[in-house]
């Protein structure tokens, strides 16, 4: 995925759009399809507008529910409005925040409980949103450790460090359903890589991992010119 | 040695480990590791790989995976005209009562299965088959058949 690729202007709150919100919201309200995708991305978002959308949003048929790079006027704001959403569509599969950052340990939990307890959430993406005083492997640790059938865990740019331990090795090595990992842009070390690559070997789930950028030893094996071949 | 097991190199390993036929086969034949290409031979990234797609699925069974990195590992001891060294360490050790013997006709067959699963052999399996004939317990085939 990659957290970059909706960094860009934010759109400011001015009070001359609110009419227009208040027509989208009116239009979602009286839309009784389902909705694939239902994405906010480099906007800001303020009480009213935030009021409007939570109204509108409600208990309908939303399948993926994506947070991109937004602004807020302060943290709960982004945290209630999340969560509302979250725990009264209960159709939701994928969640995705990136570029918003939660900023205590407390917000983060009330995040992953609630996605932990979601019926339908197996694609969890939180990018670029645990910086800070967030303890980031604390939070991979809730997740895997919940049993819930994630399909997709995504905790790119975040800072993660495993401090040698082998909470996520172990979970790989258990063969889980996991499909995809996105682990780009942490803390993690040549340790971690190794246990990782030592759990590989009992995986037949995984499909994709994304470990990049990283604290990774960068050696090389082969060397990769065509003369080679 | 150590260095062999630094990060990437370990991942690398985890995927494809050249060290033996056996080593290959035990490795993990279904995930796709970003960031790779560094660390496996050639452009032979993308065979081992096993893509997924967008929505999770694979890209090729496994075994056909597994079958094209067996048959990497074959083309370059192909390269440096040791796969009849290898065959014979590989095998000799479990050699009782003339069991290899009955195993070659299966490791030559193996080559041309295999060499079936991709596109874009990096050696010809006739170059293999061919070298393997030559160097691989063929005194061995012959007493035996007199």
């Amino acid at each position: 995925m990659g957290t970059d690729d909706f960094e860009g202007i934010v759109m400011q709150h001015d009070d001359i759009l609110l009419p227009h919100w208040n027509e989208f919201a009116t239009a979602l309200q009286l839309y009784q399809n389902e909705i694939n995708e239902f994405s906010i991305r480099n906007v800001k978002l303020t009480d009213p507008i935030i009021r409007l959308l939570t109204e509108s949003l409600k208990h309908k048929p939303i399948y993926e529910f994506f947070l991109n790079n937004n602004e807020f006027d302060d943290t709960e704001q982004l945290v209630k409005f999340a969560l509302e959403i979250i725990q009264s569509n209960r159709q939701i599969k994928d969640f995705w925040c990136s570029g918003n950052q939660l900023e205590s340990m407390d917000n983060a939990n009330r995040w992953v409980e609630a996605i932990i307890s979601h019926p339908s959430i197996n694609k969890v993406r939180l990018e670029n949103c645990l910086r800070g005083d967030i303890n980031v492997y604390q939070i991979l640790c809730s997740l895997i450790a919940s049993n819930k059938a994630f399909s997709t865990i995504d905790l790119d740019n975040n800072g993660l460090q495993t401090g040698d331990s082998t909470d996520l090795p172990d979970y790989i090595a258990n063969n889980p359903p996991l499909k995809i990992l996105y682990l780009q842009k942490n803390k993690l070390n040549d340790n971690d890589a190794i246990l990782i690559a030592k759990a590989l070997k009992d995986n037949t789930n995984l499909l994709e991992i994304y470990i990049k950028e990283n604290e990774i030893t960068q050696k090389r094996f082969y060397r990769t010119s065509q003369s080679d071949l | 040695m150590k260095s062999h097991k630094k990060g990437f190199t370990a991942l690398a390993k985890a995927i494809y480990d050249p060290t033996s036929l056996n080593s290959v086969s035990e490795c993990n034949h279904t995930c796709w590791i970003d960031g790779l290409q560094k660390y496996l031979p050639g452009d032979s990234y993308e065979m081992f790989n096993n893509a997924a797609s967008y929505q999770g699925e694979p890209f090729r069974p496994p075994k056909r995976t597994r079958a094209r990195k067996i048959y990497q590992l074959l083309s370059e001891r192909n390269r440096e005209g040791s796969n009849g060294q290898h065959l014979n360490l590989e095998f000799d050790d479990e050699d009782k009562g003339g069991l290899t013997l009955k195993i070659v006709p299966k490791v030559l067959d193996a080559v041309c299965t295999y060499s079936n699963e991709s596109n874009n052999l990096p050696i010809p399996s006739l170059s293999i088959m061919y070298e393997v004939l030559r160097g691989w317990k063929m005194p061995e085939l012959f007493e035996k058949r007199s």
